[in-house]
């Protein structure tokens, strides 16, 4: 009793201690960033599985290969239970953007409401074809096409709904279709977003009042018809040029985590000797040649991203690199951006000469820049130095088909290509899910204070209730038992009933 | 600036998804209860023909539930953008209780997900377990977002403030679940939804006990009957207490329930409900009672929904007398295109159709123990 005793009261003062040093808003992200790490994990199987799944079905139904339908059929029930969990952590991010981020009810009620709305619709689409999709399997004796064309419909509806909430984040990050107003009140190195169509006297009120009675300003209607007349384009949030980059950045990224993920998963089998050997290469060459040929299409991807951080986000894109304060050079950064090596990158010195006195939201924001740069600097180069590896490990893979790859990888690791592929499938994922967690820690650490980039902080929209730390605890724990019930339900699935199938002489 | 565009398409918006909602997640409500009964049951009897039918049950629930849980974001974002002052004072005012309903949804989620995935695949006590989380999560849903309702009868905790000539709606501090509308408010839709699928489940189990003499669905049938039973019974209970509260603490929407006669048309359907349940003990009148059962007591939630809700008009929010009108909530920031709820409420129908096709093959023309028999 006077141990567990003497722990709750350690546990109750660093909960104290914790309660006097954040605020609500520190609470509230801690719970969101845990919230959308566990959505994510889901998501990207029902973003990067239906690619896998549809091509295997269409590779067993063009060869008449009944192993390809199987594979297609089992790899079909994961993608069943992730995307339940992935509805569930969607609606959780959903819910806990309104209740706990209470002010971003304004944001879904102006420049959101186009893109949220056509979500819901291609939600709808993904939800109910992908019912239809896993019930007909194998229903369709004439016409096998018509399956997949259901599968396709998912698909449409999946990138649809990940298009439009990417078109939510990315104006959180480049606030399309406000002119120059973010340079003009806060943030100066900022190059005009797009044709001014948001009211900048509404604007400037919004970002005035804001701050002044918080997302409490929404409990007053009356207040909130200050508001009246606010865009004279509610689609504008669709014509975000960040907004294409980052859905294909996405897209692909998912697309080559669930690529390798079912790579290792028939690795493993083949390794452990489950199954017919026959039938899980057949399914490990499809798999891991779509990681390699989206890891090939990502670092495209992963550079226009780069690009459009240098152009609209200098602060983030200077402490992802490294620019020290003074400013400085990098020769392959300024090669790929100018095509000389030799471009001097101005630093955050440069950026707080550019900021009007009394802008202390642009201190702030490059006091915010100073203070996480050298972590985002460390993920983000451990983002890099993941894709790069997986960037070799795609070109490796051709070294089933290729002699000259196969020599160069027999000469310098000393391995069978079959027995690179089988072991990279492994890595692949854990860079592929490193890359990806690093990628989006340093877009969403690197927009502190803001939750629209030079528009709106976070301590604006945080709900005015107290988010306690037990309350905070209790969510997190709540979060991470859906995260582990997820895996149990895929251990349970895939790998509990391996031994017992094996001997059955079942393939699956 | 008030546009009536804005009013007009969100009211058709979420009226639309609300009616539709609500059916499935009643069914899934009452299914999420059910199942696990029948489980237990079967554990207890040793009686695999129990675990069959909760089978075939979950089966149907699963696709119910993964079309009203889009249903409810519907609803959600439709709220935000046409309703924004609304929601945020809902979710200010009822922090607490919509948490909890959040977690409700998280919980009966992820565990029907993994009571349907997981069928023979664990132990049967490990997976009555899970069963029983997923009827906790499921009540603990309706829990939380009855609160939203009898907030709007009753803005019990509610505190309005006046500062630079404008209104502010924050909490007083008092708990919204000790809204005296809220507890009848609230079981009542328990139990209406309980035997909402109680009478449908029965209905089924009917007719394939009448098709199949079988142990296993004269069993099954029993149970269900007896559900039936108890739940509309608890339902005529609940909703007289409903509108005793509400007379007692809402009288505007009592008032306007009963000048239309809609409190004396809601009890005579709880009635109705009630002595169809009962009818049921008939072996004769039962193949009557069983589908008749279903639709009275769906007619019976909707129209109290109807009935209640219309009363409060033009008021979103009732207060004494008075109260904050539609209009005066609506989003002023521009007028959302017409475009999108048209195009939602027609692809809501496209949906529908094919949703109820896929629930077609997957019951009539591909029952879950036939695919199981094809997949080897």
């Amino acid at each position: 009793m006077i141990t567990l005793t003497a722990i709750f009261g350690l546990l109750n003062d660093g909960a104290m201690n914790i309660a006097s040093t954040w605020n609500a808003a520190n609470m509230a992200e801690l719970m969101t960033i845990v919230g959308i790490f566990v959505h994510a994990f889901f998501l990207i199987f029902a973003l990067g599985f239906p690619i896998i799944v549809l091509t295997l079905e269409s590779i067993g139904i063009v060869r008449k290969d009944n192993d390809f339908i199987k594979l297609a059929r089992n790899a079909s029930k994961l993608w069943g239970i992730t995307f339940a969990a992935g509805a569930v952590t969607g609606t959780l991010v959903e819910f806990g953007l309104v209740v706990v981020w209470s002010g971003s009810i304004a944001l879904i009620a102006s420049m959101a409401a186009a893109p949220m709305i056509i979500e819901l619709y291609a939600f709808l689409i993904e939800i109910v074809l992908i019912g239809t999709y896993l019930t007909t399997f194998n229903r369709f004796k004439k016409w096998k096409g018509t399956h997949v064309l259901i599968g396709l419909g998912v698909l449409f509806g999946s990138n649809l709904s990940a298009y439009m909430i990417l078109a939510v984040n990315s104006w959180m990050q480049v606030p399309w279709g406000t002119g120059s107003f973010v340079a003009q009140t806060f943030l100066p190195w900022v190059p005009s977003l797009g044709p001014q169509v948001i009211n900048p006297e509404k604007l400037k009120t919004l970002v005035t009042v804001l701050p002044t009675i918080g997302s409490g300003l929404l409990s007053s209607p009356g207040a909130f018809q200050l508001f009246s007349n606010f865009t004279s384009n509610p689609w504008i949030s669709l014509f975000n040029p960040e907004q294409n980059v980052t859905y294909f950045h996405n897209v692909l990224a998912a697309l080559v985590i669930t690529a390798f993920l079912t790579s290792s998963y028939l690795a493993y089998k083949i390794l452990r000797g489950y199954g017919s050997k026959e039938y899980n290469w057949k399914g490990l060459r499809v798999s891991f040649l779509i990681a390699a040929v989206a890891s090939f299409l990502q670092a495209l991807a992963g550079d226009a991203q780069g690009r459009i951080l240098y152009t609209f986000q200098r602060n983030i894109f200077n402490a992802t690199e490294g620019i020290p304060a003074n400013g400085g050079y990098d020769p392959i950064v300024s090669l790929l951006l100018y095509g000389s090596p030799n471009h001097f990158f101005p630093g955050s010195n440069y950026l707080a000469s550019l900021l009007p006195s009394g802008d202390t939201l642009g201190q702030l924001t490059l006091s915010a820049t100073n203070t996480y740069g050298p972590i985002l600097h460390a993920i983000y180069y451990s983002m890099i130095i993941s894709g790069v590896i997986i960037v070799i490990l795609g070109v490796g893979y051709f070294g089933l088909y290729s002699k000259i790859l196969r020599g160069i990888v027999q000469g310098i690791l000393r391995m069978k290509v079959e027995t690179f592929v089988l072991y990279g499938s492994f890595a692949g994922a854990a860079l592929g899910i490193i890359a990806s967690v690093a990628g989006w820690a340093t877009r969403e650490m690197g927009r502190h204070p803001w939750t629209v980039y030079g528009l709106i902080t976070y301590n604006d929209v945080v709900n005015s209730h107290a988010i306690t730390p037990v309350f905070t605890a209790a969510i997190i724990a709540l979060e991470i038992a859906i995260l582990l019930a997820g895996i149990w339900g895929i251990y349970m699935i895939y790998f509990k009933k391996l031994k017992v199938k094996h001997k059955g002489g079942v393939h699956y | 600036m008030f546009t009536i565009s804005n009013v007009f398409w969100g009211i058709a918006s979420i009226g639309a998804t609300f009616f539709l909602h609500i059916f499935f997640v009643s069914l899934v409500l009452g299914l999420s209860v059910i199942i696990p009964i029948f489980e237990i049951i079967g554990y207890k009897r040793k009686n695999e023909g129990f675990y069959r039918f909760a089978r075939r049950l979950t089966s149907y629930m699963v696709r119910v539930d993964l079309f009203a849980g889009v249903l409810a974001t519907w609803l959600t974002v439709f709220l935000a953008a046409y309703w924004p002052s609304l929601l945020y004072i809902a979710t200010n005012i009822l922090f607490y209780p919509i948490t909890l309903a959040l977690a409700g949804i998280m919980i009966a989620l992820v565990s029907t997900a993994l009571y349907w995935y997981t069928w023979d695949e664990m132990r049967k006590t490990t997976h009555i377990v899970v069963g029983l989380f997923m009827a906790a999560g499921a009540l603990m849903v309706a829990f939380g977002m009855n609160s939203i309702l009898a907030l709007m009868f009753n803005p019990y905790g509610v505190k309005i403030t006046s500062a630079m000539g404008l209104t502010f709606f924050g909490s007083n501090g008092l708990n919204p679940l000790a809204n005296p509308v809220f507890l009848p408010l609230m079981l009542f839709s328990w139990f209406i939804s309980i035997a909402l699928a109680s009478f449908i489940v029965l209905t089924f189990a009917f007719i394939r006990s009448k098709n199949d003499f079988t142990e296993e669905f004269q069993n099954t049938f029993k149970i269900s009957r007896l559900i039936s039973i108890v739940f509309s019974l608890l339902s005529a209970g609940t909703l007289a207490w409903t509108i005793l509260e509400l007379h007692n603490y809402s009288q505007y929407v009592y008032l306007g329930m009963a000048s239309r006669g809609f409190v004396a048309i809601s009890l005579a359907l709880a009635a109705i409900v009630a002595i169809v349940s009962l009818a049921s003990l008939s072996e004769e009148a039962i193949r009557y009672s069983a589908p008749l059962g279903a639709v009275s007591s769906y007619v019976l939630f909707m129209f109290f929904e109807i009935a209640a809700n219309t009363a409060r008009y033009p008021f979103m929010i009732v207060i004494n007398n008075t109260g904050i009108s539609s209009s005066v909530l609506i989003n002023p920031m521009f007028e959302i295109p017409a475009i999108l709820p048209v195009a939602g409420i027609g692809l809501l129908i496209v949906m529908m159709a094919t949703f109820l096709g896929t629930l077609y093959i997957a019951f009539f023309v591909f029952p879950v123990e036939r695919r199981g028999k094809i997949a080897g």
